[in-house]
């Protein structure tokens, strides 16, 4: 491989993806309890 | 000088680029030395060795420089170690990498989460480097892969067997009686490894309840896999607790129902199950293992149910109250027997308001965001960035939505299922114009879709059959909050 000094090309602190599957709250799969009562 | 990388960080080598994440989808955010969250970066190819040779053991910036000169052969060692030096240490300075010239400073530098420090607020939620650097990595990643998804999150269901009979499950009571081999659970890690997956969310059932519960998680963490652990918490041993506090990269989720044992114990509908909760949510609180609430609000507990999230604030620990309730995957609804009618919604929303001032406004702002979305914009990440897989090896889109059979895992390869199944290929290309009834409703910047939703309360499993009890919410919400804007305006003119 030839070598070029490390960089970072890309960031973001923002999520990936809207929807959380980890999250269960009352049975529900997706989407954390959001204000406007989803 | 030591280097290691922190071990609630992520790294993933693409080959041809590298990413690294913090633990973000899960549990709290976390911040780095100048309060910014930390979030994810894509590297270059040559800043994927840098970061493939690091791992949670301090070393020193000689051996460092030595395992990546072995992958050039164009370059002299001190120039990897000053560009090494270089990199790391703009790493650090956002939060993924520690260092230290001694060995113990360096892993005492490497702090685990703590509830004395979860309301430190994030002051800066954008990039900290120079705009030319700022392509987003979901961007990047959309690029480089020309949109084709990539699998990021999984959940899996290693057992259905639990030791509680909430009310309101998903999963009907009599299904509730196999658990998935240590076999299958391996090769399914193995798979996710190969797919450079992120997030593993281990349920159930109730997953402690599988023998092999601890080898698992030792396994998720072997693998930088980051684990999110749904229980009831009831079956929480010292050996369980100790593998937790080992693993950097967990997070549990647990449902306490009301701070009235009574209460909690019919919901759950084992006596005693409330003391045996709460204790263990103590327990991990103890031993600083970051923990969510979800505090499902039913018939059972709607006047009770904000003592638990004023019981889990004194404990700094992140409640989540919410009406919404779906119905099980075999479409009979008995579960939905104790769900909120429109009235005691319209109840919940109001103590909302009473509690916190902000969240008209807020509700607002997210009616703001969704103004702005359009009929190709997509409906959530089912099939685009997460999957499931049952205990019988069954893949479905996600949590709840067991009976929507996209493959089995003891006939294809997960990846086979992820890229070629037919219903993976439908569901993905869901778009919002697929609702044409939601399109032209008026009150659409105030729902989210959910498929699963549709899908579980229609008789005949069809995830596009609008579920019209989410709609009364959403025109009751938007009422509620059209009331508080016209009140605002003559509240000012009378001013």
């Amino acid at each position: 491989m030839a070598y070029e000094k490390p960089k970072i090309i890309a960031q973001s602190t923002i999520k990936m993806a809207q929807c959380r599957p980890n999250s269960k709250p009352s049975g529900r799969p997706c989407n954390p309890p959001g204000p406007s009562g989803r | 000088m030591y280097f290691k990388r922190k071990s609630n960080v992520m790294f993933r080598n693409y080959g041809s680029f590298g990413y690294i994440t913090d633990n973000r989808n899960f549990g709290y955010k976390e911040t780095n030395d100048n309060g910014n969250e930390i979030g994810d970066k894509i590297v270059s190819q040559s800043g994927a060795v840098f970061l493939s040779v690091l791992n949670n053991m301090p070393q020193t910036i000689e051996c460092l420089s030595k395992k990546i000169s072995l992958q050039f052969t164009d370059v002299n060692i001190e120039t990897i170690k000053i560009d090494a030096i270089e990199f790391y240490s703009l790493l650090e300075s956002e939060g993924f990498i520690v260092s230290d010239n001694s060995l113990l400073k360096c892993n005492e530098k490497d702090k685990g989460f703590s509830y004395k420090k979860v309301k430190l607020e994030s002051k800066n939620e954008v990039c900290s480097l120079n705009d030319e650097h700022c392509k987003s990595t979901q961007v990047f990643f959309e690029e480089y892969f020309n949109n084709e998804p990539q699998l990021t999150n999984l959940h899996l269901e290693i057992t259905s067997q639990c030791n509680e009979r909430c009310v309101h499950c998903y999963i009907p009571h009599e299904y509730k009686v196999n658990s998935m081999d240590s076999d299958m659970f391996y090769n399914i890690l193995e798979q996710c490894k190969e797919m450079n997956l992120l997030n593993i969310t281990i349920s159930g059932g109730e997953p402690m309840i599988h023998s092999n519960f601890i080898d698992y998680l030792k396994k998720c963490n072997e693998y930088n896999f980051s684990v999110n652990i749904l229980s009831n918490l009831t079956l929480l041993s010292d050996d369980i607790l100790e593998e937790m506090k080992r693993n950097r990269l967990l997070s549990v989720q647990v449902s306490l129902y009301s701070m009235d044992a009574n209460i909690h114990d019919s919901i759950t509908q084992i006596e005693g199950s409330f003391h045996k909760t709460k204790k263990a949510i103590l327990r991990l609180v103890e031993n600083e293992i970051p923990l969510q609430i979800s505090c499902p609000i039913l018939k059972q507990n709607i006047n009770c149910f904000n003592d638990v999230v004023d019981w889990g604030g004194k404990y700094n620990i992140n409640v989540g109250s919410d009406y919404v309730i779906i119905a099980g995957y075999n479409h009979t609804t008995q579960n939905l027997n104790s769900r909120l009618d429109i009235n005691d919604v319209k109840e919940v929303i109001h103590q909302r308001i009473t509690r916190n001032t902000k969240y008209l406004e807020m509700v607002e702002k997210e009616a703001d965001k969704k103004r702005n979305l359009s009929p190709d914009d997509y409906i959530c990440s089912v099939c685009n960035s997460t999957i499931c897989i049952a205990e019988n090896g069954n893949v479905y889109p996600c949590a709840g939505w067991q009976d929507y059979v996209l493959g089995n895992i003891n006939e294809k390869l997960l990846v086979d299922i992820w890229y070629n199944s037919i219903k993976v290929q439908y569901l993905r290309n869901l778009r919002r114009r697929d609702f044409p009834k939601c399109l032209q409703c008026t009150e659409n910047e105030f729902c989210t879709m959910c498929m699963v939703r549709n899908a579980n309360e229609d008789p005949f499993g069809d995830p596009l059959v609008v579920n019209e009890y989410f709609c009364n919410i959403v025109k009751l919400n938007k009422e509620i909050v059209l009331d508080w804007k016209r009140n605002c305006i003559k509240s000012r003119c009378k001013s």
